[in-house]
């Protein structure tokens, strides 16, 4: 991506920082339905609150996994800058 | 337990804002409220199309909120709307394809637009998997079209939710990112702009917004045909309910089709 203005104004360190609170804003978020999934009523089809955290957890596996190079991409260019 | 629409309501709202604050960092403040305004036009009318389509709803409309057993006048269970749809369901999006946006970017920096926008979609998808059976459990939305069901959700909702960040995703990244064109619409952008919109680099924002707006239009056709089309290939072959569905407009296309009880 061409820089912006906030890259050039703040630096590239901060933008990545940045990148890796979105991430884990995304994850938390992602927990806060995970936690939804548990404590609400069984989904459609499932008989325990538990099938629905573990239908949740593969479901949202290549969000996660995704999420995890993200982060270890940022967390890499991160160090290289150091 | 059920959690009211309120509650996610809330949890949208907060994290809407926290994501805009860092979207501002990562993308420059221009680029994260083209982001926005284009999620809620983009959104926005897809979502009230298939409303007003009879795809599912919001249960507002159907005076269904209640509190110790009365219903609330007035009070759809959602802070604000846009027409028939939850302003939280734009905002929602906004701060889930964002970051979904950022992170196919990075990981994928030189690759085609149309493939950095199918693994953004495919990353969202995979989110939403989570997302909308706690919705129908709770019952913060319903759906009511024919087709084929997972945990409650029609495929054809994660159809949706593909093309609406492969579409968008694409044009955002051509548009305001590389600032170039495409083909098919250059001779139309011509005569609507007066100028060769293949490329913006030397434009303003305010020039770039203004055709990242056409452009996001210009899709809504090519979305709506290529999400139908592969919908309608889903529910024909593998369609596991066929209603019949109680959708607040009774005049439905949907509603329509299969036909009332």
């Amino acid at each position: 991506m061409k820089p912006h203005e906030s890259s050039r104004r703040l630096g590239p360190r901060a933008v990545l920082r940045a990148e890796l609170r979105m991430a884990g804003l995304l994850f938390l978020l992602f927990l806060i339905h995970l936690a939804e999934a548990f404590f609400t009523f069984p989904f459609k089809g499932h008989e325990s609150s538990v099938q629905n955290v573990l239908y949740g957890l593969v479901v949202t596996a290549p969000f996660n996994g995704v999420l995890l190079a993200f982060c270890l991409a940022v967390r890499r260019d991160l160090s290289g800058r150091s | 337990m059920r959690f009211e629409s309120w509650v996610l309501d809330s949890i949208l709202f907060v994290f809407f804002f926290l994501i805009l604050r860092e979207g501002r960092i990562v993308l420059g403040r221009q680029r994260t409220s083209l982001f926005l305004w284009g999620s809620i036009l983009w959104t926005g009318t897809i979502e009230n199309v298939m409303v007003a389509l009879g795809g599912y709803d919001y249960f507002a409309y159907a005076n269904y909120y209640q509190c110790g057993g009365r219903v609330i006048e007035g009070y759809g269970g959602w802070f604000a709307f846009i027409l028939f749809v939850p302003l939280c369901i734009c905002l929602g999006w906004f701060l889930l394809s964002l970051p979904a946006f950022v992170i196919s970017d990075r990981l994928l920096r030189d690759r085609s637009v149309w493939l950095k926008s199918a693994f953004a979609a495919v990353t969202l998808v995979s989110f939403d998997m989570l997302l909308d059976p706690i919705s129908v459990v709770n019952e913060w939305w319903r759906w009511t079209s024919p087709g084929f069901y997972l945990r409650g959700v029609t495929v054809s909702n994660y159809i949706g939710w593909f093309f609406l960040l492969f579409f968008f995703g694409a044009v955002f990244e051509r548009t305001v990112v590389q600032q170039k064109g495409f083909g098919w619409l250059a001779f139309i952008e011509g005569v609507l702009f007066g100028a060769d919109t293949s490329d913006l680099s030397e434009r303003d924002m305010g020039f770039v917004g203004k055709v990242f707006y056409f452009r996001l239009v210009a899709f809504l056709p090519v979305f709506f045909v290529c999400c139908t089309a592969v919908a309608a290939a889903v529910t024909l072959l593998f369609a596991n309910n066929l209603g019949p569905f109680e959708s607040v407009f009774p005049n439905s296309a949907f509603t329509g089709w299969i036909g009332k009880p």
